[in-house]
């Protein structure tokens, strides 16, 4: 095959003193240390590979980086190498994650751009383009399992709504990375704190939700998908689904001086991005709110909202157990 | 396992408002499983009592630590440096927790937040049912393997009583009268006629009854 999308980078400012280029124009590369010729100059992505896929760029990149704080002196640790996650399962494939169809990108007329060298795809409209966004899979980015921190209690093998945790007789147990949807319904419901998740992890969302609601005020926690915002002037903190906020977070962003939270769910039907995850959301707000009226502070400083728009979902929906 | 359920925040308020130094100690093991009183359930209470103290202007500190089991004395002493300067540690173990942190940190105030309620197991995710009482003197090999001392409200030991309804309890419908289980159950077996036989008086001394219990494992000396 060959690759010929019309597409180079444009290495003209690297002048004679510089790193040195190869006969196609790529940077000279040791792939070992992410080095060029030029011992204080580091690179990776396609500068040096030639076109490819944008996540091998990302992680050269990332490579690029610990190789920089490395020749820095700053200590920087080795970045581990990830197990390959493997196909999605058959029995989600078939039933328990919705298709989502792809969106066209609008093109110009194949007449008209014979005639000029004008871009030829027009870009998407913005629900569109959220829309194509949502049907990312988070491969990879959803529950982070401790064995060590585990207590076997089987909360999560019995919440997950795409079964992807599981437990031996041992009480030995994981979470299949491939079967994850990333809701995050078994890190809401874990009671050992065994999962985490691998994108917005509790320790960043509630960093988040302290350094935005540091002169007090509202706070919108939401999903990442709809468009529209309940309190479009409070401060956002957007998860890819509102199953994993947690009772903890409601109540320590009323510690860190947030007036008011609402909690912005996509569905009411239980039928949003995730299954279940509407319940989920449900049960955290009311048993956030039970604990306010317990503390005789108003439960309504904090509100489950409905967004009422469902415009570019593309939901992941799990059948009924 | 043990049941546990968090005693009203009335209570607990009632517990904590006079200290200024408190430590939640969250349980790892039985009220973690029933979602009661582990390690999240312990900073979710931890938060909501700091919201409480800011509120009322209460000011102090309130801190959390959670082990594997406070049941064990291994295990509460590796928190000593947690609780170093306490005044108040309030323990969301079933109750041994609280007796075992008191029995460790003679100085320090030890306050229960839960109430234990049963030895149970799960009916369905989220709700757990008592299936042993602890008696000393296990009776399930006579009854099919379904215990009537935990599970009949009489504790009867040749039910069926006469309140006993459609499989259900006179005390509610919601409650499953075991003993007509355990007709059923022995039926099942071919076993009806062991239910003729006379069980014989119970030695309830093994039981609460005889005073606190205590129990060697046979060959090894006290
Ligand atoms: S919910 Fe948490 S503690 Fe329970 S089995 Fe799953 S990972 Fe382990
Ligand atoms: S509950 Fe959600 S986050 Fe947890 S394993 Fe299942 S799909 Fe993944």
């Amino acid at each position: 095959m060959i690759i010929a999308i019309g597409q180079m980078s444009d290495l003209s400012f690297v002048d004679d003193g510089g790193p040195r280029l190869d006969e196609r124009g790529l940077l000279v590369f040791d792939a070992d240390r992410q080095a060029t010729t030029s011992p204080d100059v580091f690179a990776s992505g396609e500068v040096v590979t030639g076109p490819g896929a944008a996540v091998n760029a990302i992680a050269s990149g990332k490579r690029a980086a610990v190789a920089i704080a490395r020749y820095l002196g700053v200590a920087a640790a080795e970045l581990p190498d990830p197990d390959p996650i493997g196909e999605l399962p058959k029995r989600l494939r078939e039933g328990y994650v919705k298709p989502a169809p792809r969106r066209r990108m609008p093109a110009r007329d194949s007449k008209e751009r014979i005639e000029d060298f004008q871009e030829v795809e027009l870009g998407f409209a913005e629900v569109d383009a959220r829309c194509e966004a949502s049907r990312c899979l988070l491969c990879g980015s959803g529950a982070r399992y401790s064995q060590l921190k585990c207590v076997s209690c089987l909360t999560c093998v019995r919440v997950c709504p795409y079964g992807a945790p599981w437990a031996d007789k041992d009480g030995l147990g994981g979470i299949d990375p491939a079967a994850c949807q990333a809701c995050g319904i078994c890190y809401t419901q874990c009671p050992a704190k065994a999962i985490d998740l691998e994108v917005r992890s509790e320790e960043q969302v509630l960093a988040e939700i302290e350094e935005k609601l540091a002169g007090g005020g509202e706070l919108e926690i939401g999903c990442w998908y709809p468009q529209s915002r309940v309190a479009p002037d409070a401060a956002a903190v957007l998860l890819p689904c509102t199953a994993r906020v947690s009772v903890l977070m409601l109540l320590r962003a009323l510690e860190a001086g947030a007036e008011k939270v609402y909690v912005a769910v996509c569905s009411d039907d239980d039928d949003g991005h995730f299954k279940h995850g509407h319940r989920q959301t449900q049960a955290a707000v009311a048993e956030a709110r039970a604990a306010l009226e317990d503390i005789e502070m108003d439960p309504d400083a904090i509100e489950l909202v409905v967004v009422g728009e469902k415009k570019c979902l593309q939901g992941k929906g799990a059948p009924e157990k | 396992m043990i049941v546990a359920k968090p005693k009203p925040f009335r209570k607990i308020k009632q517990f904590t408002d006079p200290y200024q130094n408190i430590l939640v100690v969250g349980c790892n093991t039985c009220v973690a499983v029933c979602l009661t009183g582990g390690e999240k359930e312990a900073e979710q209470l931890a938060a909501k009592i700091r919201l409480h103290r800011r509120r009322e202007g209460l000011g102090g500190t309130v801190d959390t630590v959670t082990v594997l089991r406070q049941c064990e004395h291994e295990y509460i002493e590796e928190i000593k440096d947690e609780v170093e300067g306490r005044d108040l540690i309030l323990s969301t173990a079933c109750s041994i927790g609280p007796q075992a942190l008191a029995e460790r940190y003679q100085d320090v105030r030890v306050v229960p937040g839960m109430n234990t309620k049963m030895l149970g197991m799960v009916k369905e995710h989220h709700t757990w049912s008592e299936y042993c009482v602890a008696c000393g003197d296990c009776v399930l090999h006579k009854t099919g393997g379904l215990c009537p001392i935990a599970r009949c409200a009489k504790e009867l030991l040749n039910g069926p009583c006469g309140g006993s309804q459609g499989g259900r309890c006179e005390i509610s419908p919601e409650v499953e009268c075991i003993w007509q289980s355990i007709h059923d159950r022995l039926k099942r077996l071919g076993m009806e006629n062991d239910l003729k036989k006379i069980l014989g008086p119970r030695n309830w001394s093994w039981s609460k009854h005889g005073g606190p219990r205590t129990f060697h494992k046979e060959g090894f000396k006290p």
